[in-house]
């Protein structure tokens, strides 16, 4: 027996909007705990500190330049892909490499358009 | 204390035979029915395991194999936790005995995962079994974040890819004592270390296989097993825990903390106090080579695991044989039957009836299970013990 499937999802964004937005346009929008000062880019629903004052779905949104520094990173038959530290935030993202033939240690965030926000980013090459 | 009254299992390979998940449990079910000593009548739950719809096409797959079963009546539930899916199946077994709603429960694991879709398919819907609105969002594949994790590991540890290759070649060396085994090969280091890269540093033969199968226990409160079985294994312990689902929020993305979490609780309840000594046999969840090292380092099996992996203290003559079975690298990885295959060897084992070229001769008094969904997001771990003498 053979059986074919289309499946089109419409995903909801919910609490994620203003990040995944960011993201179509190659923006930075991290979370900030009102409780504690954590940033986090991608953001945290809760803030993981845990302390007494970090509440959850207490933070606000908060601008980031989208540079960081590739912490590790793969090159696998789907792409390369890095663990990131953006400057200004707390935690770690998994970034795409948009130009894999790129070399360089810092990176920026680019655009990655609104059909599929992700977070993409193309290394910068190293000033000689 | 809950006693494992029956195990059954299919191979673990590729169907091309038109057979189908349904008729796989119920071979699975119908040996661990058998060996338990039970009739239909006995079983009065059924715990399902299995990892994805997308893979079987069937939702509520428990409802229609509690009639294919011939358990009509009794009550059913489907666990899922990814790919720790049949341990926790086995937890939810244990613990319906244990809360005294159940006195013999079947739990039953399969899953479809090599041969009713093509392979790109599965990676792709793996793909989003991460933070899909994040993580997934990037086309990420499974391989890569674990790849993301190893790479964080081997900076700490010093560990290298020739370690993660001699993982491979015994656990697939184990499984060729395993006529189920879906990889039972005589790899040599070489062959690994030149297979083509999928998500450096892993290789093509540093991934365990997408397998189709099914297995089976039989659990049942002491009180409720027939003489000849009460001798059997038990399970003394389980525990669970999770981490943080996006590698980028821990700590250490190369240390599997839930994993550790999990073992603890397992082994409080296990009153196991010194692992690396009262451990005699370990089933892990080697879904990559480096995550066999990964697990041995979050169990707490060895003061130093990364010298006793190069001598030898986790091969079969070792101190403390790891995946005799063959692990999912050998032994071969159809989801939701994992877990409860991985809790069979050791039952076996422990009761000397496993596969004659695998059994230890002195056979383990203390075993333990370990399985995990996403990179170590969901852990669960189960100990397993001889019953006293
Ligand atoms: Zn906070």
């Amino acid at each position: 027996m053979k059986l074919q499937l289309s499946l089109e999802y419409t995903l909801g964004g919910g609490h994620l909007r203003p990040f995944l937005e960011g993201l179509a346009k190659g923006n930075a929008c991290a979370a900030q705990c009102t409780g504690c000062g954590r940033v986090t880019f991608p953001p945290e629903r809760v803030c993981i500190t845990r302390k007494k004052q970090c509440q959850a779905q207490k933070s606000k949104w908060l601008p980031l330049s989208g540079q960081g520094e590739i912490v590790f990173s793969t090159r696998s038959m789907a792409g390369a892909f890095a663990l990131v530290q953006f400057d200004g935030a707390d935690n770690r993202a998994v970034c795409r490499i948009g130009n894999p033939e790129l070399t360089g240690v810092r990176a920026t965030l680019v655009a990655s358009g609104e059909e599929r926000p992700a977070m993409t980013i193309t290394p910068l090459e190293e000033p000689d | 204390m809950v006693i494992v009254a029956g195990t059954g299992m299919t191979a673990f390979n590729r169907r091309k035979d038109g057979s189908g998940f349904r008729d796989w449990a119920i071979s699975a079910f119908e040996t661990a029915l058998d060996r338990s000593g039970f009739e239909r009548l006995d079983i009065d739950a059924l715990v399902v395991a299995s990892e994805s719809d997308f893979f079987s096409l069937q939702l509520n797959p428990a409802s229609v194999l509690v009639e294919d079963l011939g358990l009509t009546g009794i009550a059913h539930q489907r666990v899922e936790g990814g790919g720790a899916s049949g341990q926790l199946a086995v937890h939810a077994g244990v613990s319906l005995i244990r809360a005294g709603l159940a006195r013999r429960v079947a739990v039953v694991g399969f899953e479809a995962s090599a041969s009713m879709l093509d392979t790109a398919a599965v990676t792709r819907l793996y793909g989003y079994s991460f933070d899909a609105w994040t993580d997934g969002m990037t086309g990420v594949s499974a391989t890569a974040l674990y790849a993301l994790s190893a790479r964080s590991f081997m900076a700490r540890t010093g560990v290298t890819s020739d370690d993660f290759a001699h993982v491979v070649v015994q656990n697939r060396c184990n499984a060729c004592g395993n006529p189920d085994a879906h990889l039972p090969i005589e790899h040599r280091l070489e062959d690994i270390l030149a297979s083509p890269v999928v998500s450096d540093p892993y290789r093509r033969l540093d991934c365990s296989p997408l397998s189709d199968g099914a297995s089976a226990v039989i659990l049942a409160h002491p009180d409720a097993v027939p003489g000849a079985r009460r001798k059997a294994a038990r399970v003394v312990g389980i525990g669970a825990a999770s981490d943080r689902v996006r590698l980028g929020d821990r700590l250490d993305p190369g240390f599997f903390t839930a994993k550790r979490r999990a073992a603890e609780r397992a082994y409080t309840m296990a009153e196991i106090d010194r692992p690396a000594e009262q451990v005699n046999l370990a089933e892990l969840y080697d879904a990559y080579s480096g995550a066999q090292l990964q697990a041995i380092e979050a169990l707490g099996l060895s003061d130093n695991f990364l010298y006793d992996h190069r001598n030898g203290v986790f091969k079969p003559s070792g101190r403390l044989p790891v995946n005799l079975s063959g692990g999912l690298l050998g032994q071969g990885a159809p989801v939701g039957a994992t877990g409860i295959a991985q809790v069979i060897a050791c039952a076996r084992q422990i009761e000397g009836q496993y596969h004659p070229k695998l059994q230890l001769d002195q056979p383990p008094r203390i075993a333990i299970a370990d399985t995990h969904g996403g990179v170590a997001t969901s852990c669960a771990v189960t100990v397993l013990k001889a019953s006293a003498p």
